[in-house]
């Protein structure tokens, strides 16, 4: 009974002892504004027993709250901004410059934001100013920047936003959010390699990157505002023409490009066979081309990578943007779910020009004695939502739906005149009959998890949905009929092409900081594909290939894939190095392929204003883009890397040397070495018809060029002006040119691009660009000769080399009005563009078709002949787009 | 406004749709440098047989039908030997002309035969080439077998394999073509069949139809991955008017120039856009010209599809 007894006691009584003697040593300061010293003054006053040396004092001044406190605590949020500290002695508190705060490293981690929208900001630059310490957020707007402590400016900058400097000392790992504004008066740079000469930390950062803003003051084909029409005026990087059969990125073809649209491949990027996108302006926040230095995330193919980050919707004030252009309709809404907590966003773009095609295509059609129409239906759609998960976390749910449906139906009939023959009169019917059909649709969708370990490691899981669906079918059909007796000549000749790729992927991405100077970054990922690969044809009608899907579905593959990468990239005296490895199994068809592909990138300062870079890139792609016709079309088939196909490889080696003549202008010079092997094509004249697997051909390819630019990144006229000299080439087995050498199809050899921005007023932009290239390489055939196993048969066209022509040179000049109109309220933004494009309305081929003619001559017996077509598809085009964007009330 | 304004979109919208549409294609001059015409040879020869050549020129793109080349000289060596000189004749039917072709001479299995061949206004042309070693086909067996009706049509779809001797240690080029004889028949008033001469038909496979005047052919260097070739094809009937009879596999042995020039001749592309299509490269062993002069041997073997009618 004693025990409990005495327990209440102490219970009681020590709180009062304590409160007694923490009594005697509290003082009290007054709660206002004063500098540091007048506190440390008024402490003694007080009864404190402080030395310090007033000199070693920071001038600062400091919100005191007021009331009482024991000397430590009092001492704990004075100094706590300073690099002062103190040490309790027996002649009383010293306070002292801390003696070990500059030799002790910590983590200053966070994310760079816009303040506005609460939009994360990819590739902000977080520096310490006037120290060689700085790094870029990651494609998630995380940063982690190691530091001495101590006082320290820091600079945070992004394009198009005005910068912030903040001071701070640092005493601790600390979690720094940063927020930026947007500078929309007068954006310094356009569109720029990320690492700049003055920004330390930027020299690994090797993509090109490309905004929305600046898209949207180029404009576009009808006013559509398309990122891919920026991208092709980058040098090494081209297009057929108007952007006909994709992105073409230093001599690789177009299914050689790794094209990630939040982190998921998508494999096919255009609409209208490539006069657009499939990236609506509204909906991208941003895209970084890679050309080289690639980074170990980056794999599976062996060209360029298209890196595209969507918008994640504003967390603060509701947005609602309604717009047209000549060819669309589109709408945009964005807000937040929970303010800044979550947010939405989703666009959607309708190309109504499709409706009135239908109705034009027949009356057009009908005026040329023709009947048919042409119908083209194309729309998409983007969702995005994010939200807050935890502290450290954030979920993202992205998807993307587009579809192209396109039908063309055309017949002739026509009647030769009348030939004499004797006494006999011979009358031909001409019958010429087009029918073609395609639908592709693309479905790509994204979860992800963004989640802040601690102050140096970073991670983001994904998992990924990405599918492409493509049905395309065709029939020509030409006769001459001589009217009496039944006799037929002509040709029929239709294929149906069937295509379906899908990938369902896991991944995790994580980086983490290792010391001041390094970086770790490394993931893994694991992805089941399947592949549905169809094509018949023949000198059949399309009917006969009602069935063949059926008859052929035992072409399905389901292949595996596994990944894993790491790299680490820092910095040793003057040299920024970042040297990674990718790992990747595929396995298909009982067999598998184990790759590796090693990566370096080395750059540096050559001195105050030059900066040097060299990287090496091996890259391996496993799955195989098969052109059917010249112009990538949707019948072209994705394939697997099977037993008898193995993975396509390129090694690459570049170098870059990037000087700054001033603030505003800027040269670079670029050459590079890109060695393919393992290509995979059809083999000729296999394209049309049996199985893919079996009329294949593999070969090998190289690419080498010099790539120049000189920008102008400030003042009222910005651009640039890039000249690429380059050539690329081809050899495959004899199934292809007898196995000779040959160029290809887009070995522009010289390429010469302007883009001129001049900005009229505050918010009015005037945007030129002018591009030149050598025509398309293209396998021309000029003789006839008769036909080797039918003697009866049409004449076989003679092409004696692939690629052997060249077409015209490629040139067009595009100028576009854009300007932005605010309401005094702000709620109400109108952006207005009236543009030109192809303004002197050149013709550039996309390629020559040939017709076959009957002619009736001297009153003989109709003959054929066949005469050049040159197929183009813009002519000289207006450009109109209007939005309205409508902004509720917010931050 | 709002009315005026989407009328002006409208219209411009309208302007964009007319130019892409009537502005897609238009004749184009290449104002290039016309190769000069060369000769073009055509001969495929079998041991026993006359030698026969059929003889045109190149020309443009554009140009009417050439007049036949009735005035070469065409003359054939074994060996270093003259053969013989061959002599034209002219075809009946056809619209390529005649044909050149040996009187007496017939070329054997082993023998090195050069044909040269020149003709007023073309460069003279030469080619070389041998007829190989016969190998036998070894066995015909029909691995899975169905059949359908559709639209009156009987569809028999079967995958033949085939297998052959072919020699170790050295490389042989064949040319496989499979063909199903059919025998025509129709009733008499009275009831009865009467069956008229079978023919050889052609037969296609799932993904390709294949026109009568065509022939599916398989082109091999040495056996097959398994030992012997596997091929799915289908044999389309109609049951009024033709009986199936049995599935036909001739095996030719090619000289290399038959079985480069015939992989490179691939499918006949004259009826595909011309334009948007990779085009197909020839092979070519002419000297000056264009065309082939290659040799082949043939066997044959038959296998009963289903049974007997």
């Amino acid at each position: 009974m004693i025990r409990p007894r005495l327990l209440l006691l102490l219970l009681a009584v020590v709180p009062l002892f304590l409160t007694a003697q923490s009594d005697s040593e509290r003082y009290g300061l007054p709660r206002r504004v004063m500098p540091l010293e007048k506190a440390l003054i008024r402490l003694n006053e007080a009864g404190a027993n402080l030395s310090y040396r007033p000199d070693q004092l920071p001038n600062l001044a400091i919100r005191v709250p007021g009331g009482k406190r024991t000397l430590d605590r009092w001492l704990n949020f004075l100094l706590r901004d300073t690099e002062l500290s103190y040490q309790r002695g027996a002649a009383g508190y010293l306070v002292l410059l801390d003696p070990n705060l500059h030799s002790r490293s910590f983590n200053l981690y966070g994310s760079v934001t816009d303040t506005r929208s609460g939009e994360r900001l990819i590739g902000a630059t977080v520096q310490l100013a006037g120290e060689a310490v700085g790094t870029h957020t990651n494609e998630y707007g995380f940063y982690t920047l190691p530091t001495p402590g101590g006082r320290h400016r820091l600079r945070v900058t992004y394009v198009g936003y005005s910068p912030v400097e903040l001071e701070f000392v640092l005493r601790s790992d600390s979690l720094l959010e940063l927020g930026l504004i947007q500078n929309r008066e007068l954006p310094q740079i356009i569109v720029t390699a990320n690492g700049t000469v003055s920004e330390t930390g930027s020299y690994l950062e090797t993509g090109t990157r490309i905004g929305r803003a600046e898209v949207a003051q180029l404009g576009g084909p009808g006013g559509e505002d398309d990122p891919l029409q920026l991208a092709r005026l980058l040098p090494g990087v081209t297009s057929g023409s108007d952007g006909v059969g994709g992105v073409f990125i230093r001599g690789s073809e177009a299914g050689h490009n790794l094209i990630l649209l939040d982190g998921v491949p998508v494999y096919s990027l255009s609409h209208a066979g490539g006069l657009l996108s499939i990236f609506s302006n509204q909906a991208i926040r941003r895209i970084d081309l890679y050309k080289d230095a690639l980074p170990a995330r980056f794999g599976g193919r062996i060209g360029g990578v298209l890196d595209v980050h969507t918008r994640d919707g504003n967390l603060y004030q509701n947005e609602f943007t309604i717009g047209t252009t000549l060819l669309s309709t589109q709408v945009a809404a964005e807000g937040p779910i929970q303010e800044g907590e979550s947010s939405f966003l989703l666009t959607g773009r309708y190309f109504w020009a499709g409706n009135l095609l239908r109705r034009f295509s027949e009356e057009y059609k009908f005026r040329r004695g023709k009947s048919g129409f042409t119908d083209y239906t194309v729309y998409d759609l983007n969702l995005k939502v994010n939200q807050r998960a935890g502290k450290r976390g954030r979920v993202y749910l992205s998807v993307y739906s587009g579809l192209d449906d396109y039908a063309n139906l055309s017949v002739q009939h026509d009647t030769l005149e009348p030939v004499i023959s004797g006494e006999t009169v011979f009358k031909h019917a001409k019958v010429y009959s087009r029918r073609e059909l395609v639908q592709w649709g693309t479905t790509v969708a994204a979860l992800r998890y963004n989640h802040v370990f601690n102050d140096r490691t970073f991670g983001n899981f994904r998992l990924s949905y990405s599918n492409l669906a493509t049905e395309s079918a065709f029939e020509r059909y030409d006769s001459l009929t001589e009217v009496k007796n039944r006799d037929v000549a002509g040709s029929i000749y239709s294929g149906h092409y069937d295509s379906g790729i899908r990938q369902l992927g896991l991944a995790f991405d994580g980086q983490h900081t290792l010391g001041s100077n390094s970086l770790l970054r490394f993931g893994v990922e694991a992805a089941t594909h399947r592949f549905d690969p169809q094509l018949a044809s023949g000198k059949v009608s399309l009917e006969t290939f009602a069935t063949a899907r059926e008859s052929l579905a035992d072409t399905v593959h389901r292949p595996l894939q596994l990944v894993a990468y790491g790299s680490q990239e820092g910095r040793l005296n003057n040299v920024h190095y970042r040297f990674g490895l990718r790992t990747s199994v595929w396995r298909n068809d009982g067999k598998s392929f184990l790759s590796l592909s090693p990566r370096a990138l080395l750059a540096g300062p050559l001195s105050e204003r030059t900066d040097w870079q060299l990287s090496y890139d091996r890259t391996v792609q496993q799955v195989h883009l098969l052109n059917s016709f010249i112009i990538g079309l949707p019948s072209d088939l994705w394939v697997p890397s099977t037993r008898s196909i193995a993975p396509a490889t390129a090694q690459q080696f570049s170098g870059k040397l990037k000087h700054r003549v001033n603030a505003a202008w800027s040269l670079e010079g670029s050459l590079y070495y890109r060695r393919m092997r393992n290509l995979v094509s059809y083999a000729e004249g296999a394209q049309t018809s049996m199985s893919w697997l079996t009329n294949l051909s593999q070969g090998r390819g190289r690419a080498y060029g010099l790539e120049t630019l000189v920008q102008r990144n400030r003042g009222k006229l910005r651009g640039w002006l890039s000249y690429t000299l380059a050539r690329s080439e081809r050899r495959f087995g004899r199934e292809i040119n007898q196995g000779n050498p040959f160029p290809f199809r887009y070995d522009r050899r010289h390429a010469l691009n302007v883009l001129l921005i001049y900005q009229l007023g505050e918010h009015t932009t005037l945007t030129g660009s002018w591009r030149f290239e050598t025509g398309l390489a293209y396998s021309l055939s000029t003789e006839l000769v008769d036909n080797f196993n039918d003697p009866n048969g049409p004449d076989l066209p003679v092409t004696n080399e692939r690629n052997g022509y060249r077409l015209k040179p490629n040139h067009r000049l595009d100028i576009n009005l854009h300007t932005i109109l605010g309401s005094k309220s702000g709620r109400f933004t109108h952006a207005l563009d009236v543009g030109l494009y192809n303004a002197y309305d050149r013709h550039n081929p996309v390629y020559y078709d040939t017709r076959r003619e009957w002619t009736v001559r001297d009153n003989r017996l109709p003959e054929e002949t066949q005469s050049y077509l040159q197929i183009y598809i813009a002519p000289l085009l207006p450009a109109l787009s209007y939005q309205l964007t409508i902004s509720g009330s917010g931050r | 406004m709002p009315a005026r304004f989407l009328a002006v979109i409208r219209v411009a919208a309208a302007l964009v749709g007319g130019l892409v549409l009537l502005s897609c294609e238009e004749p184009v001059e290449l104002n290039i440098d016309q190769a000069r015409s060369r000769l073009v040879i055509n001969s495929n020869f079998f041991p026993g047989e006359p030698v026969s050549l059929r003889i045109s020129a190149t020309r443009p793109v554009g140009s009417p039908v050439a007049a036949a080349i009735t005035d070469a000289v065409v003359t054939l060596y074994e060996g270093d030997e003259l053969a013989e000189e061959l002599d034209y004749y002219t075809d009946e039917s056809g619209r390529q002309g005649g044909h050149y072709r040996t009187q007496h001479f017939r070329p054997q299995v082993g023998q090195r035969y050069t044909v040269h061949v020149r003709a007023p206004g073309y460069d003279p042309v030469t080619a070389v080439s041998s007829i190989p070693e016969p190998v036998q086909l070894t066995g015909l067996q029909i691995v899975t077998l169905s059949s359908a009706v559709a639209d009156d049509k009987l569809t028999y779809d079967f995958t033949l394999l085939v297998n052959y001797a072919d020699p170790d240690h050295e490389v042989n080029y064949y040319d496989l073509r499979v063909y199903q004889r059919v025998t025509p028949y129709k009733l008499s008033d009275g009831g009865d069949t009467i069956r008229m001469s079978p023919y050889l038909k052609t037969v296609s496979t799932p993904a390709y139809e294949a026109s009568q005047a065509e022939t599916i052919s398989v082109l091999l260097q040495d056996r097959g991955p398994n030992g012997g070739v596997q091929v799915h094809l289908r044999s389309h009937l109609d049951p009024r008017q033709e009986l199936l009879g049995e599935i036909v596999a001739e095996l030719r042995t090619v000289s290399p120039e038959y079985y480069y020039f015939q992989r490179s001749l691939g499918p006949d592309l004259s009826g595909v856009s011309g334009g948007l299509q990779e085009p197909i490269i020839l092979f070519n062993n002419v000297n000056s010209g264009l065309g082939i002069f290659a040799g082949y041997t043939s066997v044959q073997l038959d296998l009963q599809l289903v049974a007997s009618f």
